[in-house]
């Protein structure tokens, strides 16, 4: 008997058709959340989410849903250009370049300029996994899609904490991307130092990716999926984007960061 | 010691208040119902107290099952029973990692022997978890016969349905290898179908 189990993306597809209207409308999104009851997101330590002033977690009927409110001290000491774009804004910005690149993160709406409300998904983050479990089991297609887009936003913050491991169908999934779209590039992503680490054939293989043909589609839409109010923001984001397209392999990428190579 | 260590540990509270903290924190994120606190009430006893009654909540279900819990349903209180002789690193790990998700949880038993217990005690009683791998040539004879004997099957019977002669299916018994076109022919007779997974 062949299982039919429910992939990811059924997942991810299941989600948005059911919440297609309140994720199009913010007041349908905070009915759905005054509706709903809130669940302790732990006890006492666990997880923590740094800086962030208010993390909430509500059982709705389409699944679990986690609002995030920044906090001005975390845009001050990451040296954020408010006007250009709060921690909120960009995350939600970084999910529509997600969604226009065909990149599974999970599905988020912006509430107000300081509050995002996302997905919440039972799946351990990387650091949970190489603690508790072992190394991961990384699918090179997505590894290659994961780092084109954490280089094209310019992310600052890809730690291990910072994106989720699916074991089940051995993908990494970022989570947090607010810290991104800054004037300079972003720093090496940790799950790239350790896939380079790991699997040394892998990391120069050619990659037939779909997703660089739609980064050479994104870019005319640049504008419109990541609104930043600071050209040079702007500029640096396209700048990334045009580096982005001649590449062919995970090693092009960890090179744009080694900017020696 | 850390939290994460394979071996089994006691609690002996309060000295290890850290350590039952940190496993109730990941009781919690995997159930939907609030936990107002917990006591040991003795060394081999652990009680969870709620505010209200759950509701619908899947994951407490598992968690309860896991525990051997026992509900008060006038006061909402949870007793985890033989707490000493469970390995709560295991269980631990094995809460943070699956969230008491079934696809997950399935998962991690095919791949950690480990969590295989865990995963027998809340789908497969004490029978052999379907999901499981058979890797070896034994292993696939013994879950056949096993299925044989379910059916109160006699190996007269089973050679006559698949067409196969005794001192065939006696080797496979015992564990000799087998021809895939007579394994078919075997797992036909007693409506078993074959499953290959990437």
């Amino acid at each position: 008997m062949w299982h039919s189990k429910i992939t990811l993306d059924k997942l991810f597809f299941i989600n948005y058709s059911l919440s297609m209207d309140f994720f199009k409308n913010p007041q349908k999104l905070k009915q759905l959340l005054e509706m709903s009851e809130e669940l302790p997101l732990a006890v006492q330590n666990y997880p923590s989410r740094g800086q962030t002033s208010i993390q909430k977690l509500y059982q709705t009927k389409y699944g679990k849903l986690f609002l995030k409110k920044v906090s001005d001290r975390n845009h001050q000491e990451c040296r954020i250009n408010v006007k250009s774009g709060t921690l909120a804004e960009r995350e939600s910005w970084a999910h529509q370049l997600a969604s226009a690149l065909g990149l599974n993160t999970p599905r988020m709406m912006l509430l107000d300029s300081l509050t995002t409300v996302q997905y919440w998904l039972d799946i351990p983050d990387a650091h949970h996994f190489i603690t508790d479990q072992g190394p991961l089991t990384f699918d090179s297609q997505n590894v290659f899609e994961c780092a084109c887009f954490d280089w094209l936003t310019g992310q600052i913050d890809r730690h291990d904490a910072n994106y989720l491991y699916d074991f089940v169908h051995q993908k990494i999934i970022l989570i947090d991307s607010a810290h991104a779209f800054l004037e300079w590039d972003g720093s090496l992503p940790h799950y790239l130092q350790i896939f380079e680490a790991s699997s040394l054939g892998a990391v120069s293989e050619k990659q037939y990716v779909p997703f660089l043909d739609k980064i050479g589609t994104v870019i005319s839409k640049l504008q419109e999926l990541v609104p930043l109010r600071s050209i040079a923001e702007q500029d640096a984001l396209h700048r990334r984007a045009h580096r982005l397209l001649n590449i062919k392999s995970i090693f092009d990428v960890i090179k744009f960061y080694r900017k020696s190579l | 010691m850390t939290p994460f260590q394979k071996t089994p540990f006691k609690i002996s509270f309060p000295s290890d208040k850290e350590r039952l903290n940190l496993f109730m924190n990941t009781v919690q994120l995997c159930i939907q119902t609030p936990i107002d606190d917990w006591k040991m009430q003795d060394p081999n006893t652990l009680l969870l107290f709620f505010r209200t009654a759950p509701k619908r909540d899947k994951g407490l279900d598992f968690v309860t099952k896991l525990v051997d819990g026992t509900w008060n349903e006038k006061r909402n209180i949870l007793t985890f029973n033989n707490f000493k002789n469970i390995s709560w690193a295991q269980l631990m790990n094995f809460l943070m990692l699956s969230r008491l998700n079934e696809e997950n949880m399935k998962a991690l038993a095919k791949m950690d022997a480990q969590y295989r217990p865990f995963v027998r005690k809340l789908f497969g009683g004490e029978e052999r978890n379907t999901d499981e791998p058979l890797e070896t040539p034994e292993q696939v004879s013994r879950f056949i016969f096993s299925c044989v004997e379910k059916q109160n099957m006699t190996l007269r019977k089973l050679a006559d349905k698949s067409d196969l002669s005794q001192v065939s299916l006696s080797k496979f018994k015992t564990g000799n290898d087998i021809r895939l076109s007579s394994l078919l022919r075997i797992l036909k007779a007693l409506g078993l179908k074959i499953t290959i997974e990437k």
